[in-house]
């Protein structure tokens, strides 16, 4: 893979994986209603580490409800549902209350998207400061920033789980990481989570 | 064991690379991530991801190919 961090971008020219296709699939009816930022675990699966997980997590930009319901409808017609509520304006009380819709492909509740407006200021940074574009032959996928990725697996989730999936990033992209951007997310996570 | 390409030789050469066992199975888990990560960041993204899929479609057997 290579990654210019200059142009925010990676370009990558992996094997796709089931997973990574559904992915694609869900984000290509996404994309045609709103901005989004795959945030968390997938992003070091999407880099080769070697495990599977049960959700892949996308902040979306906030919508009006009848945007919303554009983007519901679209899902739906793809072979996407909701597994919270079949109500569009119940699973858009949710996101407007911060809190996460999970779709996921029709008759299957694993792997499912765990859909969430970003709620802090930290989240809404993940638009605006520094996404990445992670660009394959068959699609593209837009991206928290890596640092974004290390700082919140290493000092907020902690798990076994995080801080391998972290340790995952920093070796793949060694050399190529701006650990005072991360030391600048830790100060920030550690007053919002202390 | 990984097999890292050495760029610039006449005929690629492959180098193989040895873990290092952990004293214990968090330490034996971590040493693997930082081997495994080694081996994706020194091969084609085509090799690595051909063995990653392996483990990550066998999780989901009924997502489409």
């Amino acid at each position: 893979m290579d990654y210019n961090s200059e142009k925010r971008e990676i370009k990558l020219d992996k094997e796709l994986s089931r997973l990574d296709k559904l992915v694609l699939r869900f984000l290509d009816v996404i994309k045609k209603h709103v901005d989004y930022v795959i945030i968390s675990g997938y992003i070091s699966i999407l880099f080769g580490r070697s495990r599977a997980t049960e959700d892949v997590d996308i902040f979306i930009k906030p919508l009006t409800y009848d945007e919303f319901a554009g983007l519901y409808k679209n899902l739906k017609m793809h072979g996407f549902w909701c597994l919270n509520a079949e109500n569009p304006e119940e699973i858009y009380n949710y996101l407007k209350n911060y809190e996460a819709a999970r779709f996921a492909e029709e008759g299957m509740s694993i792997p499912n998207f765990e859909m969430k407006f970003p709620k802090r200021e930290i989240d809404k940074e993940t638009f605006t400061d520094d996404s990445i574009n992670v660009i394959m032959p068959e699609g593209t996928i837009k991206i928290s920033s890596l640092e974004r990725q290390v700082a919140f697996k290493k000092y907020y989730l902690k798990s076994d789980k995080d801080l391998e999936d972290a340790r995952h990033i920093e070796e793949v992209f060694k050399g190529k990481i701006d650990y005072d951007k991360i030391n600048k997310l830790k100060v920030i996570i550690d007053n919002i989570w202390p | 064991m990984a097999v890292i390409k050495e760029e610039g030789a006449k005929e690629e050469k492959e180098r193989r690379v040895f873990m290092k066992p952990g004293k214990d199975n968090r330490e034996d888990r971590m040493n693997f991530v930082k081997y495994w990560a080694e081996y994706v960041r020194t091969h084609s993204d085509k090799e690595w991801s051909r063995q990653q899929n392996i483990v990550i479609d066998s999780q989901y057997p009924k997502l489409k190919d």
